[in-house]
């Protein structure tokens, strides 16, 4: 019994990582695409959006909007760091990948673009989604156990 | 009693701080969600495929969720500080990389609506600078 309680105990006391480990991979992703955009906005959007930059001011425009990916990932860098934080970093991962999925499906019903081109990014999106929520519930169970 | 009333003013005060750059960004991911194909094309994007369409409006869903957030911190005191935080590091790292781009990409302040832009980015950043100091005062007290 008292065994059980012991390895309980343990499994709490390192939830803290495994919720941090769930949030590696997007803040990585994020961290990437940001960095892509910052320093080479004409390539990033060219070969993985299919848009096309005619002028020096679309390259500004696009660069400036790789601070949002890049901003995001440093405030979850920030959520990531501080045990009591790690909560509201996994909500807004999943509430990030949610408006992502929800954008990217309209987007395919209204814009013509096929299902088959972007079934692995709507996959990834699904993917980190279910992680995020399923790290929320366990930070908020750890928090309610006081560990 | 003019301590109360200041009191009750302050935080509204700050909030409207927040409250600004908080709104361009919202109107900012309304036109790329909405209008997507032709929201980036005053800047000289253009947009050729379905695809090209979609990804345009996810640029605006990453917007809408860094807006969000800031939303969030705007209707509650006690994340007014994490707001400021957030919006102090987008404003902040907007102006820079905005100021790099004119260097790299050959863009000059006179094209399009640049000055604009910086004058409005450099004033957001000052207003979230101040309101996060003076809300890291107030929690002191």
């Amino acid at each position: 019994m008292k065994e059980n309680s012991a390895s309980t105990a343990g499994f709490w006391g390192g939830a803290p990582w495994i919720s941090r480990l769930l949030m590696l991979p997007p803040i990585f992703i994020l961290a990437m695409i940001g960095l892509r955009l910052l320093s080479n906005p004409s390539g990033a959007v060219g070969e993985d959006m299919h848009l096309t930059l005619d002028t020096a001011r679309a390259v500004t425009h696009m660069r400036v909007f790789g601070v949002f990916p890049a901003g995001y990932a440093v405030v979850l860098v920030f959520c990531l760091v501080a045990k009591e934080r790690l909560r509201m970093g996994l909500s807004l991962i999943a509430f990030l990948m949610l408006t992502a999925l929800v954008v990217r499906l309209y987007g395919i019903s209204v814009d013509g673009t096929l299902f088959q081109d972007e079934k692995g990014l709507v996959l990834a999106e699904i993917v980190f989604f279910g992680l995020a929520t399923v790290g929320v519930a366990l930070e908020t169970l750890r928090r309610r156990r006081g560990s | 009693m003019t301590r109360t009333t200041s009191g009750g003013l302050y935080p509204w005060g700050n909030r409207f701080f927040l409250f600004l750059p908080t709104m361009i960004f919202t109107i900012v991911a309304k036109r790329y969600l909405l209008d997507p194909a032709h929201a980036p094309v005053p800047a000289g994007v253009q947009l050729t495929t379905p695809e090209a369409v979609t990804e345009s409006r996810i640029i605006g869903a990453v917007v809408l969720a860094f807006v969000l957030s800031l939303w969030a911190c705007v209707f509650s005191k006690a994340r007014l500080r994490e707001g400021h935080a957030m919006a102090m590091l987008l404003t902040g790292t907007v102006l820079v990389v905005r100021l790099i781009s004119f260097a790299v990409d050959g863009t000059t302040l006179a094209m399009g609506r640049q000055t604009l832009y910086v004058a409005m980015g450099s004033l957001f950043f000052v207003l979230n600078t101040v309101g996060y100091i003076a809300e890291s005062k107030r929690r002191k007290t």
